[in-house]
């Protein structure tokens, strides 16, 4: 988080889709404290998420009701009154806010998201999709976000299917560009870890072509040396990976540290131990970690454990002999032949 | 030129300062006191307090000094109550309104006569201010000690001590000012601060040019650009100090520093968070002391960045320029990879200015270059032609095609396009070096005296440069390269005697030496050589001159000096090392010496201080043979098997063959069952094909089919090798398999034979085995009719391999292949020279004399043709093949001479040799004889056999 020293929180709030982060600050007190430490603790068990959903108008009207359906641009829910039951239908325009029960599912969704465990998040996020999924057009940005979480969730606990199709789903109602981004991502590797190499490279390809000029993750470079390493095109592997080394700022970049790895175990195996040396340097520099990546351990190890080269030695350079071989064939190459970047959108 | 605007300079004035929290007092009046009765004093108060309040200070300090100068005498004015409230405020509206020597009077009087009131910090702060603007830098130090001191928890201590560093810069104490910054990066003041004075530290450091501690400040340690307010500043600092660095050759560094600096799209966009994150912190700031402290901070970073938005909206876009100093470093630092990245994408960019275009696409051709990924440098070359015509890069550009050509061995048209520079360009910087690289094409060419003729005019056509004496060496290389070994002394002596003090001084004596070896003058070249050792210990031939030295002494017999020469080549020399270490290995053999060859090879074989030891399978070899000839066969066994075992899938391994051919010879091997070997290298071969041991399989198949052949049994010498082609990938193969299937797949006319050989060179280009690849080249394309190719490899085994058990081969194709070119005379020197050659007696010297009975022939010239086939029959009668040619082929050239009768008899005389019969010449001669049977009484009329 980008905060300034003494930065307020932001105010609190009673209501499910604004004001999360406060209502976090509210419940974290109340969280058990095991709850918080114990990352490697078994998924809890979460109820099922039912019960009235209050349809807040934008003329100020509130009313509440079980939710049927969305359908047509109108929201169906039915009010029981007097033994019997009322069918009420919301105009989509007339909407100005949903209120679902279950904030502390809610709470508990967000705050293993922000600790980065989302083993523990799936079950609460599972339970929010389950409640809200049929209305995803009337949810708002934060709920769609929190949402856009559930993908990775499933790609972290090894259901790659339904981390895409989850994934796509949500492609349309997602907030922003990071989120967009987020749920491509899921679908890239999603497809990368069922193999499906083919359409792996395609969507990585679009993936970067979606990529501005200076992106902020590497991830579609880094599959794309990933497949050029199972293919042993180590010539290739360099070209991709090095794309985001090339650019990459002063700012994180996710998956650097494995095109670095990447880069440097090409580079070891091409004859080319100084550049992957220096490569190595400049990872530990930026304070990546090796990843964990079994192809590329013992890359890893050799570099972490090699005592780096003296500078090199400036004695004179001693005059060629000649070289008698017989002259090579000119291929005349076009332009396009030659050309290695991967070309990303320039917006 | 990159040219990035003065942006940096703008934003960098623009930086946050140091200035005061201006503290309101508690509330001061004069009614305090019941002797202070006056209203005019009370109302020059009431206006004091009340501007003050609308912070309009100036006129706050005017009242309050109006007050000190009407009132000041009077009780009430001196009472120490009213003057512990009044001074204070009195010295901050002083202080902000600019006058520092007033502040520094009542802020002076308040602080040590109150030193517990509560007023006391914020005083004491603006105190050392006050002092430091009036330049009293002694006593602000001392004050700003003290207030770190007396108030250690406050924020102000930690602006206190980046003050402190300011004081000392001012007073060019950088050295102490760094000192007390990097202390306090390391405390636990806040982030925002610690980030702040590094910035700060970094940047009088570059002011300064110091660049070393500007490394340190700016890149030893990662900043957190998300959460820094200053990202402007940090990253003109970061440009800055790229292209200091980039001035300075220290291009690892300047590489660093420029990807410290973000690209304007993302500079702005964080700029405009952190003036959002800044309001937020203003408006959530807490109240309290404390929060006077941030909000007045906040509130003054705040404005500064404000200030900087314009400019940095307003200027130009620096990102391409960045690009292309950063392609720049990386190019410098031999990461070509990533600058070729970089300067394609500025090279294709269609939105970029076309000069910002060129310059990347030239760039381009020089990371293609570094590469020396020819033919795409080459491409890339092409295009920035064709885009960029009449660019002034064009000539260079011309250049790296020349040198693109050059790398490619493309001799000719790299020389082309120097000779067209050099004519359109006869003044440009680079034309002493065209003309020196043409010269050099030439050297390539072998066209030594077109090579010398660019070389003398390079160094005397232009002014003296560095090349000068590169031009005169390598003029008199083309001497020593074209043998002629006195032409080239004579120049080394002459250069030794220019250059004496010059970088190629060490060269030109080591090129002296080497020509009096090549003049086996080698009392003299072991002289120089030993000159050379002594001189320059750290130049690069020292290890090669070593060897040189080594193998004189090893030559004069004087073998205890060779070994010694061997011994001072250190591991670090790689293959000089290895060389030096197998000569002594020779001298000890030579010596009979085995124990001391089983000591210097176990002495290499134990080191542990090596990264790599390669050949290590002929060290084990040599071992195990050495033993053997003190005949310790128990000792020799597990030697060679423990080879076998960790060597013998090892492509690059050598002596695996010897290693065979030595067990063969002791089987059956003590302590082992087997008793023949045969059966046992079956038995290996097909454990090494179980257990995916290729390249094993093949050395084992390969010994076999030797085997085979001694015995006698080509074909199944032949099936073998092809069992090899089946089932070994060729990459698995080591230099001699490749060389012998290769050989084997030629014979038989197979295209097959040449991805052998061209693996063979590629992978192993110092193998002796090459000797096949080149042969067998040859060979292929003389049996396809392209004899001038043909002949550029047989020259090249003539070069290179001339030792080569299949010399005789070689120079009976090349013979043969100058016949098929119509150059008799060449050929006939070659044939000649197999007959001058003893070790070639036998098959090949009847060879030889059948080719230049063929070029005798070819030449017209039948009578002298037939007297080499009368020597082929009467000379080497065991080659009954080439015996019953001979006789044929005279035969015809007796009817050509009109002389049928001979014709006939040596038909005759041929099929009366029953050892012929097998011949195919011998049906054909059976044929011919009976066309020629009324010839046969005859009388005889040519000259007597053997003329």
């Amino acid at each position: 988080m980008n905060r300034l020293p003494h930065m307020a929180r932001p105010k609190t709030s009673r209501s499910t889709p604004l004001g999360w982060a406060g209502l976090i600050a509210l419940l974290l007190p109340f969280l058990p404290t095991a709850l918080l430490a114990e990352t490697s603790a078994p998924p809890d068990t979460v109820p099922a998420l039912g019960g009235p959903i209050r349809v807040e108008l934008r003329d100020g009207r509130s009313q509440s009701g079980q939710p049927l359906s969305f359908r047509d641009d109108i929201l169906m829910i039915r009010t029981f009154l007097d033994g019997g039951a009322v069918d009420q239908g919301f105009p989509r325009a007339h909407i100005a806010q949903l209120h679902f029960p279950g904030d502390d599912v809610v709470a508990h969704a967000m705050e293993w998201q922000q600790a980065g465990d989302l083993v523990r998040a799936l079950p609460y996020l599972e339970a929010i999709w389950r409640q809200r999924a049929p209305f995803l057009q009337l949810l708002p940005p934060e709920t769609t976000d929190l949402l856009g979480v559930l993908p990775a969730a499933h790609l972290e606990t090894g259901d790659p299917y339904r981390a895409i199709g989850l994934a796509r789903t949500l492609l349309p109602h997602a907030s922003g560009e990071e989120a967009r981004n987020r749920l491509h991502e899921v679908i890239l590797l999603g497809h990368y870890e069922l193999e499906f190499y083919q359409e792996t490279e395609e969507l990585a390809r679009a993936w970067i072509e979606g990529q501005s000029d200076f992106p902020r993750s590497a991830l579609g470079w880094r599959i794309l040396g990933d497949l050029a390493l199972r293919a042993d095109d180590l010539a290739q592997v360099r070209w991709r990976v090095l794309q985001p080394i090339a650019l990459a700022g002063p700012e994180p970049m996710a998956h650097l540290a494995h095109c670095y790895a990447l880069a440097i175990h090409a580079f070891h195996h091409q004859d080319g131990e100084s550049t992957a040396a220096q490569l190595h340097r400049e990872m530990m520099d930026r304070h990546l970690s090796w990843p964990d990546a079994p192809a590329l351990a013992a890359t890893g190890e050799w570099y972490e454990t090699r005592a780096l080269r003296e500078a090199r030695q400036r004695a004179a350079r001693a005059e060629p002999d000649l070289d008698l071989r017989p002259p090579e064939n000119d291929l005349n190459l076009p332009i396009r032949k030659v050309r290695k970047l991967l070309p990303t959108h320039s917006p | 030129m990159i040219r990035i605007s003065n942006l940096h300079r703008v934003v960098a004035g623009l930086c946050v300062g140091l200035a005061l929290a201006l503290p309101l007092g508690p509330g001061l009046s004069a009614q305090g006191s019941a002797r202070l009765t006056a209203d005019s004093l009370q109302s020059l108060l009431d206006q004091a307090l009340q501007a003050f309040s609308a912070h309009d200070f100036a006129t706050a300090a005017a009242f309050f000094q109006q007050l000190e100068r009407d009132f000041g005498p009077e009780p009430e004015y001196q009472d120490p109550g009213f003057l512990r409230r009044l001074l204070p405020l009195k010295g901050q509206a002083e202080l902000a309104a600019n006058l520092p020597s007033a502040a520094v009077r009542s802020l002076g009087a308040f602080v040590d006569a109150h030193p517990a009131d509560p007023q006391h910090p914020a005083a004491l702060y603006a105190f050392t201010s006050a002092l430091q603007r009036d330049g009293q830098t002694d006593e602000a130090m001392r004050r700003l000690a003290q207030f770190i001191g007396l108030y250690p928890a406050r924020p102000e201590a930690a602006l206190a001590e980046i003050q402190r560093a300011e004081i000392l810069f001012s007073l060019g104490r950088t050295g102490e000012a760094v000192e007390r910054l990097s202390a306090f990066l390391a405390s636990d003041a806040p982030a925002i601060l610690r980030d702040q004075a590094r910035l700060r530290a970094g940047r009088q450091l570059l002011a300064e040019g110091n660049l070393a501690a500007a490394v340190t400040v700016f890149l030893d340690h990662p900043w957190a650009v998300r959460a820094l307010p200053e990202i402007a500043t940090l990253s003109f600092a970061a440009l800055d100090l790229g292209d200091q660095l980039l001035a300075a050759q220290e291009y690892h560094d300047a590489a660093r520093a420029y990807r410290l600096v973000l690209p304007r799209s993302r500079l702005l966009d964080l700029h405009r968070q952190q003036i959002e994150l800044l309001r937020a912190s203003l408006q959530s700031a807490p109240g309290g002391e404390a929060g006077r402290f941030w909000r007045g901070y906040y509130g003054r970073l705040l404005q500064n960045l404000e200030g900087q938005t314009a400019p940095l909206e307003q200027a130009e876009d620096y990102t391409p320029a960045l690009l292309l100093r950063r392609g720049q470093a990386l190019l410098l630092v031999e990461r070509h990879h990533e600058a070729w990245l970089l300067f394609e994408r500025l090279a294709l960019d269609e939105s970029l200015p076309p000069s910002t275009r060129e310059e990347g696409h030239y760039r381009w051709i020089l990371a293609a270059t570094g590469l020396e990924s020819w033919e795409e440098a080459l491409a890339i070359a092409r295009n920035f032609l064709a885009r960029y015509p009449e660019a002034p890069l064009a000539a260079q550009t011309l250049h790296l095609i020349a040198q693109a050509h050059q790398e490619q061995r493309r001799y000719l048209e790299a020389a082309e396009i120097l000779i067209d520079l050099l004519a359109d360009f006869p003044d440009h910087p680079l034309a002493q070096r065209w003309a020196f690289t043409l010269g050099f094409n030439y050297a390539l060419l072998e066209d030594f005296p077109a090579a010398r003729l660019h070389f003398r005019r390079a160094a005397t056509d232009y002014p003296e440069t560095q090349l000068t004496a590169n031009a005169e060496l390598w003029h008199g290389l083309t001497f020593f390269f074209g043998r002629d070994y006195p032409a080239a002394l004579a120049e080394f002596d002459h250069l030794a005697g220019r250059y004496s003090q010059h970088p190629l001084a060490g060269e030109i004596l080591y090129r002296r030496a080497s020509t009096l070896y090549a003049m086996r003058d080698y009392e003299r070249a072991a002289r120089e050589t030993a000159d050379f050792v002594q001189r320059f210990g750290s130049h690069q031939r020292h290890d090669e001159a070593l060897v040189l030295l080594g193998d004189i002494q090893m030559g004069a017999g004087d073998l205890a000096e060779a070994v010694a020469t061997f011994q001072r080549i250190q591991p670090e020399a790689g293959p000089m090392f290895l060389y030096g270490l197998f000569q002594q290995g020779k001298i000890l053999r030579a010596q009979q010496d085995y124990a001391g060859m089983i000591t210097l090879f176990s002495d290499y074989a134990e080191r542990t201080d090596l990264e790599e030891k390669p050949r290590l399978s002929e060290v084990l070899y040599w071992i195990g043979w050495a033993y053997n000839q003190q005949e310790r066969p128990e000792k020799t066994v597990p030697f060679f098997l423990a080879a076998l075992k960790d060597h013998g899938d090892e492509t690059e391994a050598a002596e695996i063959g010897s290693i065979l051919q030595l067990l063969e010879r002791m089987f059956p091997l003590p302590g082992r069952p087997e008793t023949d070997f045969t059966a046992w290298i079956e038995q290996e071969r097909q454990s090494a094909v179980a257990a995916g041991r290729e390249t094993y399989f093949a050395r084992l198949s390969l010994h076999l089919a030797r085997i085979k052949r001694r015995q006698n049994l080509p074909n199944q010498a032949d099936n073998l090798l092809f069992e090899i082609a089946e089932i070994v990938p060729m990459e698995k193969l080591g230099p001699d398999a490749l060389g012998e299937v290769g050989h084997m797949l030629a014979g038989a006319e197979l295209r097959l034979a040449e991805p052998y050989f061209d693996i063979l060179l590629k992978q192993f280009p110092n193998a002796p085995e090459r000797a096949f690849a080149f042969h067998g080249l040859g060979q292929r394309h003389h049996q396809q009719g392209q004899y001038a190719e043909a002949l550029v490899w047989l020259r090249r085994f003539a070069h290179e391999t001339p030792t080569h058990p299949l010399t005789a081969d070689a120079l009976q194709l090349t013979g043969q292949t100058l016949l098929a070119l119509e150059r008799f005379a060449e050929a006939d020197d070659t044939f000649e020279e197999i007959l001058r050659l003893r070790s070639l007696r036998g098959r090949p010297h009847a060879r030889a004399l059948i080719g230049l009975a063929q070029s005798a022939a070819a030449d017209q010239d039948p009578a002298r043709a037939i007297a080499y086939y009368q020597r082929v029959y009467t000379v080497h009668r065991a080659q009954n093949d080439l015996t019953a040619q001979a006789y044929f082929e005279s035969s015809l050239l007796f009817e050509q001479l009109q002389q049928p009768a001979a014709a006939h008899r040596t038909l005759a005389e041929m099929l009366s040799l029953s050892e012929l019969a097998s011949s195919p010449y011998y049906e054909k001669a059976r044929t011919h004889q009976l066309l020629l049977a009324p010839h046969a009484d005859a009388p005889t009329q040519e000259p007597p056999e053997g003329t």
